[in-house]
Parts: structure tokens; C-alpha cells; sequence
């Protein structure tokens, strides 16, 4: 198993990190929870990119706001990688693009993979969600419940990660969309 | 009040964000690190304006881009709505393939080859499998005709120069040994009346095993026509053996092999040979000739008329197929059918020799044409 630093992955997919805070401030305008402070990325060893925003009591606020840059991101890289996946369609019924054509498709699928690679929340996300809603006794004990398998899915994604979780997904969902177009 | 509100919500800590004012609690959160001022100027906190229209073009790029090619991907579709057909066709000949039906495997391509626009698939399949087979004039016939200005992947294109260096080898092997052959016979065969036979096939062999020395030649191929021209029976047998290994020619050295045994009377080794051959073809015109040959030396004459009436169906003039046919046909007393046969074959202008009237005059057996009697 290839092990590469978090930090190297995170510059390399940058337009992806840029992309998961931008998740998060959006789901915050959404919630209507205020954001004090943006990181959309800086060279971190540690964090490549924040948002700082207000503590809620309401806990599906904060879910949404966890899991923003999941839906986020999944939806702008389907819009990112949707020409790569055609372009992958298309060589399998032997069809050659140009080379602009080929090029742009690939500068547009860097940054759709990126996304899509930076989808999941990070850990840090699930430490969030967990303190402000799980263990915060000030919340009704259901929602407690009914988010606490949430953080656990994060935490499963992030061990998943050291498995390339991260980028297979990345790489699976133009796969998926070409077996789609191929089927048609 | 206000002074006592103010003492009990100041922290005494300062304002993270500017470091010059007091943070402010009245937020109600427990970890406030911002002054009322920081916290108010903060909560306006909007995505940066560059960052939107980077954004806005890169997903305006992405949206023409989707476009674009949802044009080309419908356009490209609609042309090749028989791609589902094409898939049908592949899989029938690849499944002929697979039993031995080499012949029928491409046959049903070639009818799909004959249009100017071929599909490649179709074309590549049809390239596979003469090359597995042996078929190479087949190959190179597809090579030179649909591959040229054609869209190949990684692997096919690899498999393609692997087949092209094969078959350039092929045609350099086949070449040398006919330029050898015409140097030494002469291309009319005029040496042969000249010379003594046997000394003429001896300088042949001669000449063909110098080629076997040069790599750029396929040894298997040169050792067949050694076997050709080899006048000592055992020495032909051990070269046909190894050219069995050369696909091109198995079929015929295989079958060349039954026919010794067959002359020798040793069916069963015969048979053999045969059934090596049709493991791997199960339609070679020269093997089921071969074997229709056998049966008819065996005695199995409805087994040896029901390939040779086969074989006169498909293959009317390939090499002994209307004698093979003939013999079945005086063997199992069809004499009508062979009269009739006898009429197609003059019409054909096509001539049989003497002994082949020996056996229809029943002036030799069917056995002994087959067996200690050279064809």
C-alpha cells in the first residue's frame, strides 16, 4: 500500500479543498449560520483549508453543514468529470476527440476528480459534529442518536482513505456515468 | 445595568481577530474568541468575488464542454446504432472459433468486410482469428485493406505489430524457399527433365537447409517443404512433424503425415494425425480430405462419402477433392451420382489420371489406391 503524506494530496487537489470549504460556507448560508473566518486553502501540514463559523444547538444544521461539501462536491464534480466520462464512452466506440478538445477535458477532469476526492468530510469535521451535537447534552437525546451513525460514517470514510477510498470514488463516479452513457 | 451586563459578558481576554478590543460573550457561546465590532465585520463574511467568477468560468467551461460532447457522443450513437449487431456478429464468429469451425468463423466476417465502411471491431475480430489460425493471407488481407486510417487501443495496436512482424516473416520465409525451389527446378520446371529426380529434390533439401540458419525465416516453414523434397520417408516424416508446429502449415503437414501412415496401412496412427489436426481446424479441406481418404482405405465407405459429398459441396475444385469424391461415390455403388460427377468434372475441363480409372474400372482395389500406392 502506497502511503502518501495528507498534506501532498491536499496541494495536489487543491481546487478540491478550495471546493469542500465553499461546501461548508454554503450550507452555512443555507442554515443561516455565520461564518467569521475562511480558509479556502493555504500550505498547511496540517489543515489546508477551514471555515470557522457559529456554534448551533440545532443539530440538522450542523449535519448539513458537515456534510455540505459531500453534496457539494459530488454535484460540481459530476458536472467536472461528466465530459471525461464522455470522452471515455466515446474511445471505447473508437471515437478520437481533438486535441484541444482532449486537453480541456482533462484540465476540467483534474478538477472534477479533485472535488470528488475532497467530497467526504474530513475528521476534523466529524470532531465537530460529534462535540456539538452527539455530546452536547443540550440537544434532545433523539437527534443525538440519529446523527451519531453520521460521524461514524465520516470516521469509516477517513480510515477508508488510507485505502485510496478517497480517489476510487473520485475515479469510480466517471466510471460509473461511461457504463451509463454505454448502456444507453 | 449596562455596566453590569458589560463586566459580566467581557472576557478579560482580547479579540483574537484584531487583538485590540475585549472578546465579546453575548453571543451566549461558550468559546467566544471575537469583539462585538470583529464578530459583526466577520458574520458579513462573503465568498470572494474572484473566487465566484473562477468559478462561475471553469463551470461554464464544464457545461459547454457537456454539451459538446453529448452532440458528438448522440451524433456518434446514431451512427453506430449496429454496434449491438456488430457485437452479435463477433460473438458468433468467435464462438465458431472457439468449437474449431475455423472457416465458418470467418465467413460469417467476411460478408461484413466487403462494405468500404468497415467496422473496426469487426475487422480486428476477423484479424485475431485468421492469425490464430494460420490463415495469414486472411490477416494480411484485412491488415492491408481496414486497418490504415483506423482507431486501435494500446493492446490492439501491440497485438497488431506482433502480427505484422509474424506475417512479415511468413511472406520472407515463403518467399525465400519459392525463390530457392524456382532456382533450382526452374520456374517452368524445365531442370526436372534434365536433371535426375531424385538428385533435383536432394539439391532442393540442400539448398532450403541453408535458409534455416538466417532468424529472420520461420525454420518450421522451410522444414515442410523439406518433407516436400526429402526422398527418404522417415527423414520426411520427422520434418513434417516439426512444421506441425507452424500454423500456417500444420493442417497440411498433419494431414501429410496421415497420408504416409494411410500408405503405410497404419490407420490408426493415421487417424491420429487427423485427429491432432482437428483439434485445432476442425473444417481444413486438406485434413477432411485426408481423412475421407482413410475411411475409404478402411473400408468406412458411407463415413468417407459423407465428408467427400461435404467437401464437393464447399471446395468443388480444391486439390483430389473430385477424385476423393468419385471413389466414394463407386465405393458405396452410387453410380448414378458418379456419372454425374464424371460429366461436372469434364465440363470443368478438369482431368483425372490413369489410375484413378484404374479403381473406376475395378481394375485395382479401393484399398490398394489408398495404401503402398503414391497419390
Amino acid at each position: 500500500m502506497t502511503i502518501i503524506p495528507g498534506f501532498i494530496i491536499s496541494y495536489a487537489t487543491f481546487p478540491g479543498v478550495i471546493a469542500h470549504e465553499i461546501g461548508h460556507q454554503l450550507a452555512c448560508k443555507i442554515t443561516d449560520v455565520r461564518v467569521f473566518d475562511v480558509k479556502y486553502f493555504q500550505f498547511n501540514l496540517e489543515i489546508s483549508g477551514y471555515v470557522r463559523h457559529e456554534q448551533t444547538d440545532n443539530p440538522w444544521k450542523q449535519l448539513l453543514i458537515t456534510y455540505g461539501p459531500l453534496i457539494f462536491n459530488f454535484i460540481i464534480g459530476i458536472i467536472f468529470v461528466f465530459p471525461l466520462a464522455v470522452m471515455w464512452a466515446m474511445s471505447s466506440m473508437r471515437y478520437v476527440y481533438p486535441f484541444w478538445s482532449k486537453a480541456l477535458v482533462y484540465v476540467l477532469a483534474y478538477i472534477g476528480i479533485s472535488c470528488l476526492a475532497n467530497a467526504f468530510p474530513s475528521s476534523g469535521d466529524a470532531i465537530s459534529l460529534f462535540t456539538s451535537v452527539v455530546k452536547n447534552k443540550n440537544i434532545p437525546l433523539l437527534p443525538r442518536i440519529l446523527v451519531a451513525p453520521f460521524v461514524l460514517i465520516i470516521i469509516a470514510c477517513s480510515v477508508a482513505k488510507f485505502f485510496w477510498f478517497d480517489f476510487i470514488f473520485a475515479f469510480g463516479v466517471p466510471a460509473v456515468i461511461k457504463a451509463i452513457l454505454c448502456h444507453l | 445595568m449596562d455596566e453590569t451586563y458589560n463586566i459580566d459578558y467581557y472576557n478579560t481576554e482580547l479579540c483574537k481577530m484584531c487583538n485590540t478590543r475585549y472578546v465579546d460573550l453575548n453571543s451566549g457561546r461558550e468559546n467566544e474568541y471575537m469583539c462585538s465590532q470583529c464578530r459583526q465585520e466577520y458574520s458579513k463574511l462573503k465568498i470572494p468575488k474572484w473566487l465566484i467568477v473562477a468559478f462561475g468560468v471553469a463551470i461554464t467551461v464544464a457545461i459547454i464542454m457537456i454539451v459538446y460532447s453529448l452532440r458528438i457522443f448522440n451524433t456518434y450513437k446514431v451512427n453506430s446504432d449496429n454496434r449491438v449487431m456488430n457485437e452479435q456478429i463477433i460473438e458468433e464468429a468467435n464462438q465458431y472459433a472457439e468449437e474449431g469451425k475455423l472457416i465458418s468463423a470467418l465467413l460469417s466476417l467476411q460478408d461484413y468486410l466487403t462494405d468500404s465502411d468497415v467496422d473496426v471491431d469487426i475487422a480486428l475480430c476477423a484479424f485475431k482469428i485468421a492469425m490464430e489460425a494460420g490463415y495469414y493471407d486472411f490477416a494480411a488481407g484485412v491488415y492491408d485493406n481496414y486497418f490504415t486510417d483506423a482507431v486501435f487501443f494500446e493492446d490492439e495496436l501491440n497485438y497488431i505489430y506482433e502480427s505484422y512482424d509474424i506475417l512479415n516473416k511468413y511472406y520472407a520465409t515463403a518467399n525465400a524457399v519459392t525463390e530457392v525451389i524456382n532456382e533450382v527446378i526452374g520456374d517452368d520446371g524445365q531442370n526436372t527433365v534434365n536433371f535426375d529426380t531424385v538428385e533435383i529434390c536432394d539439391r532442393v533439401c540442400s539448398r532450403l537447409s541453408e535458409l534455416l540458419s538466417n532468424s529472420d525465416y520461420e525454420p518450421n516453414y522451410i522444414y515442410y517443404y523439406m518433407g516436400g523434397y526429402c526422398t527418404d520417408i522417415e527423414q520426411t516424416k520427422s520434418y513434417l512433424e516439426y512444421a506441425t508446429e507452424y500454423k500456417p502449415i500444420a493442417g497440411y503437414a498433419l494431414a501429410d503425415l496421415a497420408r504416409m501412415e494411410r500408405n503405410d496401412g497404419d490407420f490408426t496412427k493415421a487417424l491420429k494425425w487427423i485427429e491432432k489436426a482437428e483439434r485445432f481446424n476442425l473444417e481444413d479441406t486438406y485434413v477432411s480430405r485426408s481423412k475421407a481418404t482413410i475411411y475409404l482405405a478402411q473400408g468406412k465407405y458411407a463415413d468417407a462419402l459423407s465428408i467427400a459429398e461435404q467437401l464437393y459441396k464447399d471446395n468443388t475444385d480444391e486439390l483430389y477433392v473430385r477424385e476423393t469424391y468419385a471413389i466414394a461415390l463407386y465405393a458405396t455403388g452410387k453410380t448414378n451420382k458418379l456419372v454425374e460427377a464424371l460429366d461436372e468434372a469434364k465440363q470443368a475441363e478438369y482431368e483425372f489420371d490413369d489410375e484413378f480409372y484404374s479403381v473406376i474400372n475395378g481394375q485395382k482395389t479401393v484399398y490398394e489406391y489408398y495404401v503402398n500406392v503414391e497419390e
